[in-house]
């Protein structure tokens, strides 16, 4: 029956815990058994020391037979005295190696021993097993305690936390469980923001394709009417033309934004002369910029390369460059200026045009953001959010200064990474 | 795993509740913090500007628990930082906060890449080397990680420093003038790793600057003005 209690008792605790326990106890029969050995010698020993005092005693008597008694205990004994006793005494079959059991003081002895020796292990080893248990229960409370903190976050309470402000190796256990929860909560917010965002994104996107597929499906109408003359439907089909142009500006670019923003884009990145990327981009403006008369100036050195996606990159930088044209009145100057620090490779797109309001500057890199104080109408607001995609798969940032009426200053920020 | 929809409440990774520090009595009583509210959450990097004197430097050390308030609350990560004794807010600080000085403070006998992991060290952790390996890399310091700070410029030195207060991937940076020391070409590196190391590691970093260009690069901006808070959501002008 105890037999079975421990054997339920054991299997309850964890197999460390199991192995150490058999470990303590192995120890413990082992020093026991040790302490019965060290007895059987230190009472040998005992014997020894008493028997060789008594041959010395009986040895004295027997050399000087006319002393007192109290002579042969007090004086200090020769060796003849003790080869005397030693031969009256073996003879009488009383000597070291006499069975202990035949001499009462050895047999006290050794039982008084015993049960000090007994005693003093009982009660080491109940501390030890007192002290070891008391601590495996603190152990289990702390453990089932941070179980139950892990059950409520699970359950959706993802404020819990555990209560972790010691030093030590549990404690640091403990600390990296709250840093989990900290990042999967902060992950969950995340998710959740991210379904709004795209509750928003359909919703946009939906308003946005339903105008221009109104406006087509009016047209179309007015160009199967019987007496469409030829000039009307030339005129229509131009306006459906725009359009569908329009549609497929929007309906790609989202494509592209989305599909950076998941992380399913594939970029083939190498090492991008900046002044051959940047004469491609802004090659693209000139026509425009001339017709405006505005000015794209670029400035920096000539054998400064940026380690990314040729492709993506030129749509990012037009995207800025096109943003500049957009807000820079007639007559105005647009720089593109690049540098490499130590850490850093730097490309500035500057303009002299109206500047970004106060209000605005953290919101334009948003989707569809039309600002309330842009006169700009063409633009669907996507050009700058791609633009920031695409840096920021480029483990680049974003970051813009402005001044209402100054203008305005952009900087693209990468890393000098070694490549992978 | 199962988190369940019904999420019951999502908790910031700073709270901070109607704090007040006030120094002397009466006539001659200074409030240096007055009634400072404002939530934070995890992953954003916040900028706290104001003149000399508005107690954005107060605050910055009230909530990175190196000095107490008179009155409210800082909560980080849920927990209630000044109900904690003494001992245990020593542990909680080193493994939650992090810093960033103005003057560097990067300990002259350690090298580059002891003076990352130093934070660790005392906590009796053993670094993640490959960890210490990226943020070496992104830092661009692999070539100096043996290098002692005097042999380093004042922009390394605060990129080190930067690496130090990652290193423990704590719940919130606070960086008090991080480029007060210097030239605007390494502030703008500063600013632009502070910013990158945010987004990446969803690092919550709270910022001192006087700066308007830095905190544009920001999140947020917090605007202190004798002793109050004016969250200004967006831009600083």
């Amino acid at each position: 029956m105890g037999v079975s209690v421990i054997r339920i008792g054991m299997e309850k605790m964890g197999k460390e815990t199991r192995r150490m326990l058999c470990w303590l106890l192995a120890i413990c029969l082992s020093a026991a058994a040790g302490l019965g050995i060290l007895l059987f010698y230190m009472t040998n020993d005992f014997q020894k020391i008493i028997v060789e005092h008594d041959y010395g005693t009986a040895g004295y008597l027997v050399n000087h037979s006319d002393s007192n008694v109290a002579a042969a205990f007090t004086k200090d004994k020769t060796e003849p005295d003790l080869e005397a006793g030693r031969q009256a005494l073996k003879e009488a079959g009383y000597h070291e190696n006499t069975d202990p059991r035949l001499v009462p003081a050895v047999t006290a002895y050794r039982k008084r021993t015993a049960v000090w020796f007994g005693s003093m292990i009982f009660f080491i080893f109940l501390a030890v097993f007192l002290t070891v248990g008391i601590y495996i229960r603190k152990q289990k409370k702390m453990i089932a305690k941070a179980d139950i903190m892990i059950t409520q976050f699970l359950e959706g309470d993802m404020s819990q936390r555990t209560d972790s402000e010691e030093t030590g190796g549990w404690y640091s256990l403990f600390h990296r469980i709250n840093e989990l929860a900290t990042i999967l909560s902060a992950q969950a917010e995340h998710e959740k923001q991210t379904r709004v965002f795209l509750q928003d994104m359909i919703s946009d996107v939906s308003h946005q394709l339903k105008t221009p597929l109104a406006a087509l499906k009016m047209y179309d109408e007015i160009m199967a009417q019987e007496d469409s003359d030829r000039e009307t439907i030339q005129a229509f089909s131009q306006k459906s033309l725009r359009e569908i142009r329009r549609l497929e500006d929007v309906v790609y670019t989202l494509l592209k934004i989305a599909r950076l923003d998941a992380g399913t884009v594939r970029m083939e990145k190498s090492e991008e002369n900046i002044e051959m990327l940047l004469r491609d981009v802004t090659e693209r403006f000139e026509t425009l910029a001339a017709q405006e008369a505005k000015e794209i100036v670029l400035s920096g050195r000539s054998d400064a390369s940026l380690y990314c996606d040729a492709l993506w990159m030129s749509e990012a930088l037009g995207n800025m460059v096109k943003n500049a044209l957009e807000h820079t009145p007639r007559g105005g100057k647009i720089v593109v200026s690049w540098e490499r620090t130590a850490l850093l490779t730097n490309i500035v797109v500057e303009d002299n045009g109206k500047g970004i309001h106060q209000e605005d500057i953290h919101n334009i890199f948003k989707r569809f953001y039309r600002s309330r104080f842009s006169q700009d109408t063409h633009g669907i607001g996507l050009g700058l959010p791609l633009a920031k995609s695409i840096v920021e798969a480029h483990q680049g940032t974003v970051s813009v200064t402005s001044r209402v009426g100054q203008g305005s200053r952009f900087v693209l920020s990468f890393f000098n990474l070694t490549k992978k | 795993m199962i988190i369940s929809e019904r999420q019951v409440m999502n908790m910031n990774i700073l709270d901070v509740q109607n704090l007040c520090k006030t120094y002397g009595k009466g006539e001659a009583e200074v409030r240096a913090l007055d009634n400072v509210s404002f939530s934070v959450g995890k992953g954003e990097f916040i900028a706290i500007v104001g003149e000399s004197g508005s107690g954005k430097s107060t605050l910055l050390n009230v909530v990175g628990a190196l000095d107490n308030p008179t009155s409210g609350k800082v909560l980080i990560d849920g927990k209630d930082i000044f109900s904690m004794p003494e001992k245990k807010l020593t542990v909680f600080r080193r493994r939650n906060i992090g810093f960033i000085f103005q003057s560097f403070n990067l300990i002259p006998e350690l090298n580059v890449e002891q003076n990352i992991t130093f934070p660790l060290l005392l906590d009796y952790q053993k670094p993640d080397q490959k960890y210490v390996e990226e943020l070496l890399e992104t830092l661009g310091l692999k070539e100096r990680r043996k290098h002692l700070p005097s042999q380093l410029s004042g922009g390394q030195q605060q990129r080190v420093a930067i690496g130090r207060a990652l290193a423990a991937r704590p719940a919130i940076i606070m960086a008090d003038e991080p480029t007060g020391n210097l030239d605007s070409r390494n502030s703008q590196e500063v600013i632009t790793l502070l910013k990158s190391m945010s987004a990446k590691y969803r690092q919550t970093i709270l910022m001192i600057t006087h700066n308007e260009n830095h905190a544009d690069a920001t999140d947020r901006v917090l605007c202190m003005k004798d002793g109050r808070l004016k969250d200004l959501g967006v831009a600083v002008r």
